[in-house]
């Protein structure tokens, strides 16, 4: 990639896990309202194993494409409200992807980098109600996100080492012929 | 599962856990605040309530009952502010972001009088 210039195949990249990451999203927000017992607001992330796959085969830049198209079709369908938390735990957890991506730690693998980012994006959002509604008091709802965050996160994390052999295949044979 | 893998999960969890831990000693709160768009416009003294009562706020039903206090049901999409449940510790909160609403327990400190004097 030439630098601030993307090519058309990118692009195209982009687009197609930007789908894919609404599409979960879309698919969770079906089916947890029908689980019992989880704690209000948590999902499970399913769209982070899409963002966590384009960031461990090379594209590690191109993960905020998805996450701003998550946050816009939010915008549409639920409001403003919903664009900025889902925009603000978007962006702490691919910050936090970036940052393990590119330094290669070799002791940690998919299944930490999930728990952690997990744990960044309810940060995130935790931080904008706090902004929105100017309560300490939600610190207290903190611990309870964190949990989940942990068990969201390892879930998607041994997802992505899952299926990572394969898309790394599948980026590799897409990307290739582009040169 | 790598080893620094361990270490992020259980420092996490640690974590989760050492800020649990003020909320679980500070016992059940006392006084109960209605937010709405940011203004309190309703003070209730939990423990002074004896029977069981609803408040009507923009878009939800909170219910009142000795001890705690929690949205009944909400107009709202997913009703996240019911799964909030029925609060009772000082601190907690639940609020229902789409129709500007929020219940909070005061923390318990300037509630209540002194824990101990000595001279």
């Amino acid at each position: 990639m030439k630098a601030g210039r993307l090519s058309v195949r990118q692009v195209a990249f982009y687009g197609i896990a930007g789908t894919v990451c609404i599409v979960l999203s879309a698919m969770e927000s079906i089916l947890v309202p029908v689980v019992p017992g989880l704690p209000p607001g948590a999902k499970p992330g399913l769209s982070n194993i899409v963002i966590m796959l384009m960031a461990a085969t090379g594209q590690t830049a191109g993960i905020f494409f998805p996450v701003l198209m998550k946050s816009v079709f939010a915008l549409l369908t639920r409001g403003a409200s919903a664009f900025l938390m889902s925009l603000s735990g978007g962006v702490f957890s691919a910050l936090v992807m970036m940052f393990f991506y590119r330094r290669h730690f070799r002791n940690i693998s998919e299944t930490g980098i999930g728990i952690l980012s997990a744990c960044a994006h309810n940060t995130g959002q935790l931080l904008v109600s706090f902004i929105y509604t100017q309560t300490t008091a939600l610190i207290a709802y903190y611990p309870v996100l964190l949990l989940f965050g942990t068990a969201t996160g390892l879930v998607t994390g041994i997802f992505t080492a899952v299926l990572l052999p394969r898309a790394r295949q599948l980026a590799q044979n897409f990307f290739q012929s582009s040169e | 599962m790598k080893r620094g893998d361990l270490v992020i999960l259980v420092s996490v969890l640690l974590l989760a856990g050492l800020l649990y831990l003020p909320l679980l000693l500070s016992g059940s709160g006392r006084k109960a605040e209605i937010l709405v768009e940011g203004k309190v416009t309703e003070s209730i003294d939990l423990l002074a309530v004896t029977g069981e009562y609803t408040i009507s706020v923009p878009g939800s039903e909170i219910l009142v009952r000795p001890g705690e206090i929690g949205y009944l049901c909400s107009d709202c999409p997913n009703e996240d502010c019911v799964r909030f449940g029925m609060l009772s510790r000082p601190g907690s909160t639940a609020s229902c972001i789409p129709n500007h609403t929020m219940i909070r327990i005061l923390a318990g400190k300037d509630t209540d009088g002194p824990d101990a004097v000595t001279y």
